[in-house]
């Protein structure tokens, strides 16, 4: 069965021109992950899921279950890429007020909240040894502890602890701190196979590559002033139960530090 | 007898959070079942199932991408009956698509159509970023349109509805929960009969309410057409309301009308007025809040929804309390010392009519969803009307229709709070609703302790909804809350208790 794709990001690109047999190897209501043959994966999704690195948007039916072979032509597709955003020195500063001023209007959730859930109380301290980590040590790997707390930490597809690296990722790559971001995620990359899952392991290392959704792509746009604050949280406040929260509690993070 | 906690590990299983934590919140409301939880099995999330006390033996052996279902329950039976649940609550959805003729659903409107060609109806239900361009293919497509989503932008809203007059469709929305059209009930809507009475209403629960009452009456619907509650503002300027009414006008199933809004823009109400005027059918007309204006004579004011439905089939009220209820005469002394009145509502209409009925009678009155003349929601005000099914509540979880629960929570702390004497609360059965309302509201009042306040409901309903709406009657009833005959008579208990103070 070929799947006509109307458009995708530029991992997903990557693997299917690679010219591997994939199989889908979960199903949700909207969208299918499908894996290559050399253990890629990609998320082939209805057109409202939107873009993101890992995503091919098509419309087809659910006719498709686990262990089915798909096909996908990207001949017509529009290839996704976010625009590039530099956020480094003072425009770090300037960033986080705009976020902040946002907060205001959209009240957020996740652990981009304080707040008393198992997952927060093991977040914290861990969050507070990366910012530690970050001030004083970002020449050296990161420690292990935090790391192993966080990886696979919370419900879902992507835990919330994995969301808020990948965050963290984003926000490293966004000041210009790409050797900081490749040093976290070395450390990430070695530990997250015992720790997470392998869809979450796949957008983690997107996100060691700078990428994400767009709606969090859209956002670091509006904090370089460029677009609507407001209106791009809202959209972060639709992806998953709290996943976008989760990455921007992250990537506020490494803004304020 | 101790707690019994047991595991089950499904291998390579992915799920969402939010169906993740749905299944959760249900496996853990079943008889017997202390505390339950349902986590990826990574080693941070067996910790905190192990913290929990929700950890079995099965559950260590768990690998980061499988499924742990946990249950900690009273006993065995309880334990294992609860884990037989959740494995059916997580195959029901393949069942649901495997059940059908061709085994296929249709993902697409192109594919909807082509299916079934002869539809004239398209329910569109996504993301309200994208309910508008589906809208959009679905009008071009001829179909008349009800769009259940929200966030759609005014602007779309216009557009839209310019575009469904030009192809002589109705676009019913956004943001409309509620319809019943030839006899079909669509999105939050109840089983009623067939008949005469023909409803436009800018209010989901409005119409609930309306067409239910008039069933219960003996009357019945030909149509209720929702109009999405923007649709009378100065923006809009009653686009689909004025479509509706000469769709009516056209349908000879259709003898009377009724018109319910949320308080509509005066200029808007002007040009409604005009075509009343011309239509050759009776009208009744209720416009959340608002005093009887100058209406044309084919055409009456009904002060509350339960005046429309009773002006509908031409009596002069049909929610009479029976003889032995408690009433307004202030007999209703709640077991609080308290003051404060506190409305716990799932329907902002209902919200609504409460609060233009508490104003009326000279009460100040705050609310998270104020009509006009009513202040913003104040947690210490006497007399404070939540809609909790409004955008703050409701943000990625589901409306409180259809998930009870955390308006439950909050009964609890109601039910605890010195300082509360009344506690309203509006109880929406049909399709779409959850399947017993009523008896999470009897179980938060049977577990409360001491003294509480008196606990006052109305329930829209229908004999002949999935629910029963006696039975969802009675339950309340043994708990010991009063329920009203419809939502403005629990506004005018309310009123009672507070005059009898």
């Amino acid at each position: 069965m070929t799947i006509q794709a109307q458009s995708y990001g530029p991992i997903a690109g990557e693997l299917i021109n690679s010219g591997e047999r994939l199989t889908v190897i979960a199903k949700f209501e909207r969208s299918l992950y499908l894996e290559c043959e050399t253990g890629g994966l990609i998320c082939l999704g209805h057109l409202v899921i939107g873009d993101g690195p890992l995503n091919i948007l098509a419309e087809f039916n659910d006719r498709f279950s686990v262990g089915a072979d798909i096909e996908i032509d990207l001949s017509i597709a529009t290839p996704w890429a976010p625009t590039s955003v530099n956020l480094s020195g003072g425009r770090a500063k300037a960033a986080l007020a705009r976020l902040d001023a946002g907060m205001v209007v959209v009240p957020p959730r996740g652990l981009a909240v304080k707040d008393e859930t198992p997952v927060s109380q093991r977040t914290d301290p861990a969050r507070e040894a990366l910012v530690d980590w970050y001030r004083s040590d970002r020449e050296t790997l990161p420690p292990e502890v935090p790391i192993r707390a966080l990886l696979g930490l919370g419900e879902g597809l992507t835990p919330a602890g994995d969301d808020l690296l990948v965050g963290w990722m984003l926000g490293l790559q966004t000041t210009g701190q790409k050797l900081v971001a490749e040093r976290l995620y070395q450390r990430i990359q070695s530990l997250a196979p015992d720790l997470t899952n392998a869809i979450s392991q796949a957008h983690l290392a997107a996100g060691a590559r700078g990428l994400a959704s767009a709606a969090l792509h859209d956002l670091l746009l509006a904090l370089s002033g460029v677009g609507g604050v407001t209106d791009a949280l809202k959209r972060i406040d639709r992806i998953g139960h709290s996943s976008g929260w989760d990455a921007l509690a992250g990537l506020r993070d490494v803004l304020k530090t | 007898m101790s707690a019994v906690v047991v595991n089950l590990v499904l291998a390579g299983t992915y799920m969402d959070s939010i169906a993740l934590m749905r299944l959760s919140r249900e496996v853990a409301g079943l008889s017997g079942v202390e505390d339950a939880a349902v986590m990826t099995g990574t080693p941070a999330n067996r910790e905190i199932l192990r913290d929990a006390g929700l950890l079995a033996p099965e559950g260590e052996t768990a690998k980061p991408g499988d499924l742990i279902l946990a249950v900690r329950a009273k006993n065995e039976s309880a334990s294992h009956a609860a884990l037989v649940e959740a494995e059916r609550l997580l195959s029901a959805p393949r069942q649901t698509a495997d059940d059908g003729t061709s085994g296929w659903v249709p993902r697409t409107l192109r594919g909807a159509v082509m299916a079934l060609p002869t539809a004239n109806l398209a329910l569109i239900s996504v993301p309200g970023d994208f309910a508008a361009a589906e809208a959009r293919k679905a009008i071009e497509r001829g179909l008349n349109v009800m769009v259940f989503s929200d966030n759609v932008p005014v602007e779309a809203e216009i557009s839209l509805k310019h575009l469904a007059a030009e192809h002589g469709v109705l676009m019913m929305g956004p943001d409309c929960g509620t319809a019943i059209i030839a006899g079909t009930p669509i999105g939050f809507a109840n089983e009623v009969r067939r008949g005469d009475v023909g409803i436009i209403g800018a209010s989901g629960t409005g119409i609930q309410e309306v067409s239910c009452l008039v069933h219960r009456a003996g009357g019945g619907i030909s149509h209720a057409i929702g109009t999405g509650g923007r649709d009378l503002s100065t923006d809009v300027g009653g686009l689909t309301t004025l479509a509706a009414m000469a769709a009516l006008e056209r349908d000879p199933a259709t003898k009377r009308i009724v018109l319910i809004s949320k308080p509509p823009a005066p200029e808007v109400v002007a040009r409604v007025v005009e075509e009343i005027q011309r239509s050759r059918k009776p009208y009744v007309v209720h416009f959340l809040g608002s005093v009887a204006g100058d209406l044309p004579a084919n055409a009456q004011h009904a002060d509350t929804l339960a005046h429309a439905a009773a002006l509908a089939v031409g009596q002069d009220r049909i929610d009479v309390p029976p003889a032995n209820a408690v009433s307004s005469d202030g007999q209703m002394d709640g077991q609080m010392d308290g003051q404060r009145v506190v409305g716990l509502y799932s329907g902002g209409t209902l919200c609504g009519e409460a609060q233009a009925i508490l104003m009326g009678a000279g009460h100040v009155v705050a609310s998270n969803a104020p009509i006009p003349g009513a202040g913003s929601d104040d947690a210490a005000a006497a007399i404070r009307l939540l809609d909790l099914g409004a955008d703050e509540f409701t943000r990625n979880r589901p409306h409180p229709m259809i998930d009870p629960e955390p308006r439950e929570t909050m009964l609890r702390q109601m039910l605890g709070d010195p300082t509360v004497r009344v506690v309203l609360l509006d109880v929406l059965l049909g399709y779409g609703a959850h399947p017993d309302p009523a008896g999470g509201i009897a179980q938060a009042i049977d577990a409360s302790t001491g003294r509480r306040p008196v606990v006052i409901a109305s329930v829209t309903g229908t004999e002949e909804d999935p629910q029963i709406h006696s039975e969802q009657v009675s339950a309340l009833t043994r708990a010991g809350v009063r329920v009203a005959p419809s939502n403005a008579v629990a506004a005018e208990w309310t009123l009672g208790i507070l005059n009898s103070a």
